[in-house]
């Protein structure tokens, strides 16, 4: 997730108004109740389609499945 | 080695930044004297290094606004939280062998705020290390 420190004060070594990405853990949470920091983005992460195909020459799963 | 005025001080308190509502730290490290001494001719003791009891203290500005020093530490005294701590001679420059972080999950047992009239408010807490990690000095 990104987040935006909102408070007046710097988070994690972080100006205020700068963004960062972390994972939601306990102390995130204690720090957006506070309001210190606001949430930005949800990032979920994902494999382009098309991406990270095997080697040429390699059977493809077409190919794996009629076997 | 140069000698060095305490001025640019990093303190962090889980994540939150308490640099300048602090004005002194004091880092305690100590491990148990435990006796483990036997008969002997000469009647000296033989002691061996029991378990490490670590703690760091923090006088604070008493300040009450958002995200400053009672809004974080008082919930997580309240909660009995463990939290991240950070100290570091020189908050301009990251952590390194000249500028060592101390670093660790701690709980605040303690927190007593008070105020004396016509007196800055100021107050100390101490922080208890909480896990087995400990609090440790890195140069990153």
């Amino acid at each position: 997730m990104i987040f935006q420190v909102t408070g007046r004060r710097g988070y994690r070594e972080y100006q205020p108004g700068a963004t960062f990405e972390a994972a939601h853990d306990e102390p995130i949470g204690r720090a957006l109740a506070m309001g210190a920091i606001t949430v930005i983005d949800r990032t979920t992460p994902a494999i382009d389609p098309g991406r990270f195909t095997p080697p040429d020459g390699w059977p493809n799963h077409e190919q794996e499945e009629k076997h | 080695m140069a000698k060095r005025i305490a001025l640019k001080d990093y303190i962090g308190v889980d994540g939150h930044d308490l640099s300048d509502l602090a004005r002194s730290v004091a880092f305690t490290s100590e491990h148990a004297n435990v006796d483990v001494s036997g008969f002997n001719a000469t009647g000296a003791t033989e002691t061996l290094a029991g378990q490490t009891t670590q703690s760091v203290t923090v006088e604070f500005f008493g300040s009450y606004g958002s995200g400053e020093v009672h809004d974080v530490l008082y919930h997580l005294h309240r909660d009995r939280s463990v939290f991240g701590f950070q100290w570091r001679p020189d908050q301009t420059a990251g952590a390194s062998s000249t500028n060592p972080q101390l670093s660790g999950n701690v709980q605040a047992l303690t927190y007593g705020p008070g105020a004396t009239r016509g007196d800055v408010e100021a107050f100390s807490v101490t922080f208890t290390a909480a896990d087995s990690a400990g609090l440790v000095f890195s140069a990153s």
